[in-house]
């Protein structure tokens, strides 16, 4: 098991490889450049010596190989780099977004776990019935509907109607909660329907008939027996649905103004900030690797058949 | 089970870090007093003056104040300097004004303003090259400014924010505590977020009548707009031109709007064959209906048709004006001998097809340029619209047609900028080479006139050089635009953006 686990993480260091070396070479191949791109974003001319000048200073007229090189040594002492555009290390930088991102991301999944599941199960339990019916309508707008719509439609409702909400910000409470619920709203229109499809399943089974049988009561069945196995097959969609959220909610950080990883990635790309850009690949390939070690541990726990078998892995 | 532990660990430190988020900093209003809450469209990374456009933004606030300032009228006015001198072609003398301190009370002397010139300039190259200073002394109550050369947009210049006066002495962090000697001090600063302010009790010209100001920084238009609906904004720097309507209808908000120094362009690539013809940019230039464009784009935009806005000293009445003209655009077609044999609606010369692509990269532009497409048609020009993620890559290869972009024709109010760097022969922005040695002598000229009726009638002699070549077609102005509540008074509409927040703007 512990081989199993230390295996799985040094599967990192192969796919960062891979990875920067691939985002490196893409912003080596893309052909405008960081001190162009920081003077026109300035709405200023650029002066061909002065931006010569300062590409030689940062490295940028070296061959790629060479770019890269010095990148990775210093990245493996431990050095990010700094961003050009910030003023402050990459490092600094990410940590002080991380944290923003990971109580969105947070609040989003508790949002969402404390609906998608009782409705999911609400709609399994009344399959084809009214209330079935118009949750699936519901949650049908919810998947279809831009989360920037969405967004616009609530800072317009509870900001500029309603005015009980801030409608931009990040810091308390009260500026988490649009956008929290903006990113809810549609994280659980997708997993209603697919709690109600693996309940479905579940229900089809012959345990179901065979509880019936024994005595237990149907809903002693679908809590204790139906709704555990169900959501073992939901559990690697929401693994993949936690890594997304915590490579930042682009769209909804940068119309809520919150400062996460998601907006820093947008800032950066915009303007080539390649320092910043490779550091948030590495953030993302960091979140995935570990949010799949999680989910494949979960397993473990939560089905007896993987764990039993997985004795021999 | 270690499986078990590590998903436990991680559900708790989530579960830790949402509960920090309660005690997290946020930008709150000061304890009574009176507040004001205003919202600007990009922060730099720092509140030191001399880096980069940062200046820009402490200008905005009211933090930091140059030696001389442009008004709403485009006109210098003194500043921290009071009166000036140039002694000769290359030497100024400034007359720092008395009485002027700087938020930790020391005064402002000439010693002073010479310190922080001189940190701006080892800063950055920008500072240097801006206004040509070679040197910086200080003489009893003046400083004494030398410049490389006789150069005279010197004094326009030296109002760019990035030549603020801080203390260089103060021992505060200069990215996050400038000392300097606006209206405002600064009392916190959060990077890309916010910007907490009190007023400076002994501000040489009045202490403002607001106690506290906290400026954020609101990226996306329509948040910003949605900000100053719902209340969480009392004024703010530019909403989005589809809001403009809304704000303007409503009598809860005041909309000030003042056309801008930026003019959007047409650049012509001289090195284009078909281009090189007068008669096919007059034609382009002509089939343009400059009162549609601006009814197209809505109030963001003014009516241009010359280099330089209505607005500014530039005798924007008295030129001959780039104008919508039909007859005249087919006039200048069939004179170059273009006509439409094959009838398919495009004007051909020996069989080949008047194809035109405009090229640029600002995702604004499209509803625009299709416009400009539409109407050039009419005239039986081709143009294809192509938009590129970044146009400098074309514009130094010289691999393009046309190039639609924007120029902050005066900045620091002042014209020879533009002149000197797009339209000299061989100028670093001269992309499409365009040249012409009447247009270079008025350019020397200009650098070595120094009394501003002087400068004023050499710049319209360049506006009517540009416009008689049809150099390039300037085809609307930018506005610059404040929306503010109806309880914040005494916004002044600034042409030049980096001018916001002054010791005048009040709330009630």
């Amino acid at each position: 098991m512990k081989k199993y686990i230390i295996g799985r993480i040094l599967f990192v260091i192969p796919i960062m490889l891979v990875l920067s070396f691939f985002t490196f070479s893409l912003s080596y191949l893309s052909p405008s450049d960081p001190v162009t791109l920081k003077y026109e974003r300035m709405g200023a001319v650029p002066d061909k010596e002065q931006v010569e000048k300062l590409k030689e200073e940062m490295g940028l007229n070296d061959p790629l190989l060479v770019q890269y090189g010095s990148w990775l040594g210093r990245v493996l002492h431990g050095d990010l780099g700094e961003s050009y555009y910030y003023g402050t290390t990459v490092w600094q930088q990410i940590t002080k977004r991380v944290p923003n991102t990971l109580i969105l991301t947070a609040a989003t999944l508790l949002l969402t776990i404390l609906l998608a599941v009782p409705l999911g199960v609400l709609c399994a339990v009344c399959q084809n019935r009214w209330v079935d019916y118009l949750l699936r309508f519901i949650s049908f707008f919810g998947v279809s509907m831009p989360s920037f719509w969405v967004g616009m439609l609530l800072m317009y409702a509870f900001g500029v109607k309603l005015k009980l909400l801030p409608i931009m910000g990040s810091g308390d409470l009260k500026h988490l909660i649009l956008p929290a619920v903006t990113l809810a709203f549609w994280m659980t229109s997708i997993y209603v329907r697919r709690v109600r499809g693996s309940m479905l399943e579940e229900m089809n089974q012959d345990y179901l008939t065979g509880g019936l049988a024994l005595g237990y009561t149907k809903a002693h069945i679908i809590w204790t027996q139906v709704l555990p196995n169900s959501l073992l097959s939901v559990i690697t969609m929401f693994g993949m649905s936690i890594g997304s959220l915590l490579g930042g909610a682009t769209i909804v950080e940068t119309i809520f103004e919150w400062q996460g990883v998601g907006k820093m990635a947008v800032e950066a790309i915009s303007i080539k900030d390649f320092p910043i850009i490779q550091g948030y690949v590495l953030w993302m390939a960091i979140i995935y690797v570990t949010i799949n070690l999680l989910v494949d541990l979960s397993y473990q726990i939560l089905d007896p058949r993987i764990r039993l078998g997985g004795k021999n892995a | 089970m270690a499986a078990g532990k590590g998903l436990r660990l991680g559900l708790t430190l989530l579960a830790a870090v949402s509960a920090l988020a309660g005690g997290a900093v946020s930008a709150g209003a000061a304890e009574g007093g009176k507040h004001i809450n205003a919202a600007l469209y990009w922060f730099g990374t720092s509140l030191d003056p001399a880096t980069e456009w940062d200046g820009w933004t402490t200008c905005r606030a009211g933090i930091t104040e140059t030696l001389v300032t442009v008004n709403e009228n485009y006109e210098i006015v003194p500043l921290l300097s009071d009166s000036w001198e140039q002694t000769d072609d290359v030497t100024w003398k400034m007359h720092i004004r008395e009485g002027v301190t700087f938020h930790n009370g020391k005064a402002v002397d000439a010693e002073a303003v010479k310190k922080s010139f001189e940190r701006a300039m080892a800063t950055q190259e920008r500072a240097v090259t801006a206004a040509k200073i070679a040197s910086v002394e200080a003489d009893g109550e003046d400083v004494i400014f030398t410049t490389t050369e006789p150069f005279g947009a010197f004094l326009a210049n030296i109002s760019e924010p990035m030549y603020s006066v801080i203390d260089v002495d103060a021992g505060t962090d200069f990215a996050s505590a400038p000392v300097a000697t606006g209206p405002y001090m600064v009392t916190g600063f959060e990077v890309n977020t916010f910007i907490e302010l009190e007023k400076y009790d002994g501000y040489w010209n009045g202490a403002p009548d607001v106690d506290t100001i906290t400026v954020r920084n609101i990226e996306d238009d329509s948040t910003r707009g949605m900000a100053l609906q719902s209340g969480e904004m009392d004024v703010v720097q530019r909403v989005a031109w589809t809001d403009l309507p809304t704000f303007e209808a409503d009598s809860n908000f005041q909309v000030y709007n003042t056309q801008g120094a930026r003019t959007r362009i047409l650049v012509f690539n001289y090195q284009n064959e078909a281009l090189q013809d007068k008669n096919v940019r007059t034609a382009f230039m002509k089939a343009i209906n400059y009162d549609a464009l601006v009814s197209v784009l809505g109030s963001g935009v003014a009516k241009a048709g010359a280099p330089y806005p209505a607005s500014s000293p530039y005798g924007y009445d008295e030129l001959d004006k780039q104008e919508y003209d039909a007859e005249g655009a087919a006039a200048a077609l069939a004179e170059s001998g273009y006509e439409d044999a094959d009838g398919n609606g495009y004007v051909e010369k020996d069989g080949q097809e008047l194809t035109l692509t405009i090229t640029y990269e600002n995702t604004g532009y499209t509803t625009m340029l299709e416009a400009v497409q539409d109407m050039v048609k009419q005239a039986g020009i081709h143009v294809e619209l192509q938009q590129v993620d970044s146009i400098s890559e074309f514009q130094d290869k010289g691999n393009y047609d046309i190039v639609a972009t924007n120029w902050q024709v005066l900045s620091t109010g002042d014209p020879q900028w533009f002149l000197d760097s797009m339209y000299k022969s061989g100028a670093s922005s001269n992309y499409g080479n365009y040249s012409n040695p009447d247009l270079d002598a008025i350019a020397d000229e200009l650098a070595g006139t120094f009394d501003i009726a002087g400068r004023e009638a050499l710049t319209i002699e360049a506006e009517k050089v540009l416009l008689d070549d049809v150099a390039s077609i300037y085809l609307v102005g930018e506005n610059n635009f404040v929306v503010s509540n109806a309880k914040v008074q005494n916004v002044v509409p600034y042409p030049i953006d980096y001018y916001f927040i002054d010791n005048g703007m009040s709330i009630e």
